[in-house]
């Protein structure tokens, strides 16, 4: 009998393996580093900095609270990508390209590092989804930009597609304008990671078997170009876009994912001409698809901001002055120790490097530092080369005392301390 | 067996013989990669499982490698003695080049006897013979088994015992050494050219292709994962130094004399006539492994001397091309009786343009050899010093030492996973030749080094008569001195 794998891709059984994704993610960074998402920007939602999301600045966010929405949020995007995916391609094709989406790295990322982007993927995956109803799907739609403001540029690009295929004219992305204007007075920043193949060393992306699978899928689709451009057209606008916002990453490989099941089932359905290597193909296929994702899960269970740095700033949270250490470690220090950090305005590089006690003082005092904080990162060449290099050369003098000595180390700037207690410096 | 067999297999015994002629010739081996293969291999013998974690290269790190080969001599190691396994299978491996050649070059002259003068001229390559009779490293399994894939990928639509061949052969290749990607490489290269000459390729062809693209990816990728994600796809390029690269220079000249004059005449010629003339798949196959060479030795990112010896043995195999359609030639002209003459013309212009240089490559790769006062110096290291001193020798002395004094070293051959080791080459440089001794003080202090390493090698490698400032006896104690060689302790620090 012909094997072709196909019948054990089910519905059921895709929800279920991504409910199971999602779960063995959550729990193997609750057991390296506890509740704490990765990343920069879920600190920057939490501390009110502004960021590319409206909504998230706004409204009381906890880390937990952050990583059950990004879940939820995960979860959602692949039942909600079937639900509206079927309406359009095979289901066979549907399903292949959500377990590959699921078994992505960008998807890992979407759960540990929680962004407004995959919120509002759902949200426009369910907009799609209510489409019929107008309404509420365009009410879903205004709604996109507040919750991100890259999700309201790409709400505003797939439409594309989806107005070709419903031969529509309603120019349905209008109502996205005013939530993208908002941001005109909320200018925000973000530090995205670096987007590219994970097993190259990106920090967010695909794998490079998924890679190969897309390529595969690009192969065969790549007579119906005329027919579908305006789908080539968006998948380019896509990738344009996610070399300048990495977290458009999860809209990418979404689609390409779909590319790539169209990979996968032809060389599934190809009448081999060696069949003993087809079976041994696919299983390599597979092996290295749990491998991309095995090894990005591996890497990113323990990325930073660790349960250490978090435990580092619990003696100083809340006391008065700034925070001296690498702008690297200036999210989480406003986050965790409830100070401000101190990166002077480009002399911050200057002082690090400085051995002299005087020119340290002097910057410290003009920019109210309380406490150095320094990671072992810093020690091991991204600040500092030598154990006595500049600025740990001058921390060894009376005006300092090492407060905190685990692998992370704090010196309490006494000077200030005397100061925020009363006596003059 | 029959007479093709028996033919083959006296070449294989031959050729092997004045291998191991040479080979036994020294005790010891003629580059440092092989005491890097000698100490996997006792590990191995000891625990089960290579060095991965060696804490006497560069003073600790993380080893990525290929292992299969290692295991394979260990598994001689059991029953004979490591010196012993270290001359004889790797020549022996290397010699299994003459079968893969000969199907090679059968599959594309289709001439039995040809085939087999063919094979014992791919066996005496003056760049690949030198460079594997005295040395013990895993391409020696790289370059049969390539061969050998290429035939069988060639044959693919044959029979299955061809697939079975393709699957085993890049089964082992994946495990032996990291420029197994040239090969997928290749491959490709070889679609794309059958894509612009308008030919198609079979859905074998296509999909062992495939398969070999999933496979070597996944085990290179599980192999050097953490290389992958350092360098990302400048993993290519290997962590090689700057100043190594700069060293691999070669002349015209050389590559004539290294390859051998008549396979570069032969082998350019008949990529020149099947690029723009005629159409032949297996010249095809080859030619897009030639290109991928060409193009991966220019820019890099593969080792000139792999490069070099894998387009020798490819310009070899064209070469029979040429000799086939010179001997139709010579059977349609007015000199056709002059046959007889033409071969032993051709046979006479071999042996001096070939055997010639092989010979004297060899005689240069035995002098090469570490000398009788190189391992006596070890010895005095092994036994005289601290058991976490660490030496100061330039990379190319680095598995030497930690293989024969069991001491720590400041560089070797092996650069993956490095950090900054432009810098660090730099400053070995630095402390070779500078004339400051304060400089040569803070730079010995960076390294930790206890033991400074000074011989004739030395000197020759960094262009230096002596080391300048070793003279001043308050800071630097000769410890030992035999032959050329001395090795300073290294005793003051820079407060």
């Amino acid at each position: 009998m012909k094997r072709n794998y196909l019948h054990y891709i089910t519905k059921a059984r895709i929800f279920v393996a991504t409910a199971l994704i999602i779960v063995i993610t959550v729990l193997l960074r609750y057991l390296n580093e506890g509740f704490l998402p990765i990343g920069k920007l879920p600190y920057q939602y939490m501390t009110i900095q502004n960021t590319p999301s409206y909504l998230l600045d706004i409204l009381p966010l906890t880390p937990p609270v952050l990583l059950l929405m990004a879940s939820v949020s995960a979860f959602l995007i692949i039942i909600l990508g079937y639900s509206v995916l079927t309406r359009y391609i095979r289901e066979d094709m549907v399903l292949v390209g959500l377990i590959l989406f699921a078994m992505s790295p960008v998807f890992i990322s979407m759960i540990l590092l929680p962004t407004g982007t995959s919120l509002a993927l759902v949200c426009l995956l369910l907009a799609w989804y209510l489409y019929p109803h107008t309404w509420l799907a365009v009410l879903l739609y205004a709604l996109i930009p507040l919750i991100d403001f890259y999700g309201g540029v790409m709400a505003a690009i797939v439409y594309l597609p989806f107005a070709k295929y419903h031969k529509t004219k309603k120019i349905i992305p209008v109502v996205l304008v005013p939530g993208l204007l908002l941001y005109l007075y909320h200018p925000f920043q973000t530090f995205p990671p670096r987007f590219g193949i994970t097993e190259l060393g990106a920090g967010i992306g695909g794998g490079a078997f998924l890679l190969l699978l897309v390529i595969i899928g690009f192969a065969h689709v790549w007579e119906y170009k005329r027919t579908y451009w305006y789908i080539f057209l968006t998948l380019s606008l896509t990738l344009l876009l996610t070399f300048f916002h990495s977290y458009l990453a999860s809209y990418l490989i979404l689609g390409l994912s779909i590319i790539g099941a169209y990979g996968f089932l032809s060389i599934i359905k190809r009448n081999w001409a060696l069949r003993e290597i087809k079976h041994i193909s696919l299983f390599l296929l597979a092996l290295g698809l749990l491998f991309s994702l095995m090894s990005y899960l591996n890497e990113v269970k323990s990325d930073p901001p660790t349960d250490e740095i978090a435990e580092s700033f619990r003696p100083i949270a809340g006391t008065a002055g700034t925070v001296l250490s690498d702008d690297e470690y200036a999210t989480w220090i406003r986050y965790f120790s409830h100070k401000e950090p101190a990166y002077g305005h480009g002399e911050n590089t200057s002082v690090f490097h400085t051995r002299s006690l005087e020119r340290a003082e002097s910057f410290m005092r003009q920019e109210k530092v309380s406490h150095v904080w320094v990671h072992p990162e810093m020690l091991e060449g991204a600040v500092w080369q030598a154990p006595d290099e500049g600025l740990l050369f001058v921390l060894s003098a009376d005006s300092f005392e090492k407060i905190y000595d685990q692998q992370i180390q704090i010196w309490s700037f006494l000077a200030f301390q005397q100061v925020s207690q009363g006596q003059t410096i | 067996m029959n007479r093709k067999g028996v033919t083959l297999v006296v070449i294989f015994l031959v050729f092997l013989a004045i291998r191991l002629l040479f080979a036994f010739q020294a005790e010891t081996f003629s580059d440092d990669e092989s005491y890097f293969s000698l100490r996997q291999v006792e590990a191995i013998t000891d625990s089960g499982i290579p060095l991965y974690e060696d804490s006497l290269s560069y003073g600790g790190r993380i080893q990525l490698f290929c292992p299969l080969f290692y295991y394979i001599l260990a598994f001689f190691n059991l029953f004979m003695p490591i010196t012993l396994v270290g001359k004889l299978i790797p020549n022996i491996i290397a010699n299994t080049v003459i079968f893969s050649g000969y199907l090679l070059v059968h599959d594309i002259t289709r001439n039995q006897r040809l085939s087999l003068i063919i094979s014992g001229l791919v066996a005496s390559v003056p760049i690949f013979f030198s460079q594997t009779f005295n040395h013990i490293s895993s391409l020696v399994l790289v370059f049969p088994l390539s061969l050998l894939m290429m035939h069988a990928f060639l044959n693919i639509n044959k029979s299955k015992t061809y697939t079975k061949i393709f699957i085993a052969s890049i089964l082992v290749l994946s495990l032996t050494h990291i420029t197994a990607y040239v090969i997928i490489f290749g491959f490709l290269a070889y679609l794309l050219l059958l894509r612009l000459e308008n030919l198609q390729q079979t859905k074998a062809e296509l999909e062992i292709i495939l398969f070999s693209v999933l496979f070597v990816f996944w085990t290179q990728f599980i192999i050097f994962k953490k290389a992958f994600l350092e360098y990302g796809p400048a993993i290519l390029l290997q962590n090689i130094p700057r100043q190594v690269v700069e060293t691999q220079q070669v002349l015209v000249l050389d590559i004539i004399t290294l390859v051998g004059i008549l396979p570069l005449l032969g082998g350019m010629y008949i990529i020149y006539k099947y690029s723009f003339k005629e159409k032949k798949r297996p010249i095809y196959l080859l030619l897009a492994f030639f290109i991928v060479l060409a193009v991966f030795m220019t820019t890099n990112l593969i080792p000139l001397s792999i490069g070099l010896i894998f387009s020798a043995l490819l310009l070899t195999i064209l070469f029979a091309q040429s000799v086939k359609l010179s001997l139709l030639f010579i059977d349609r002209s007015k000199f056709s009786h002059l046959r007889g003459l033409m071969i032993l013309f051709f046979v006479l212009a071999y042996g001096l343009t070939i055997f010639v240089p092989t010979l004297h490559f060899s005689a240069i790769e035995l002098d090469n050899r570490l000398s009788e006062s190189e391992v006596e110096a070890m010895h005095f290291l092994k036994n005289h010093t601290e058991q976490d001193a660490v030496i100061l020798t330039p990379y190319i002395l680095g598995h030497f030492v930690a293989y024969n004094a069991e001491r720590t070293t400041v560089a070797d051959g092996n650069f993956l996973l490095i950090e900054n080791i432009n810098q660090r080459f730099e400053d070995i440089r630095e402390m070779y030749q500078t004339d400051f001794e304060t400089k040569a003080i803070e730079l010995l202090n960076k390294y930790d080094i206890d033991y400074i390493y000074i011989s004739d090698r030395v000197k020759d490698f960094y262009g230096i008569r002596q080391v300048g400032y070793v003279t001043d006896q308050d800071c630097f104690q000769l410890v030992f001195e035999e032959g050329d060689i001395q090795i300073f302790k290294s005793i003051c620090d820079l407060k």
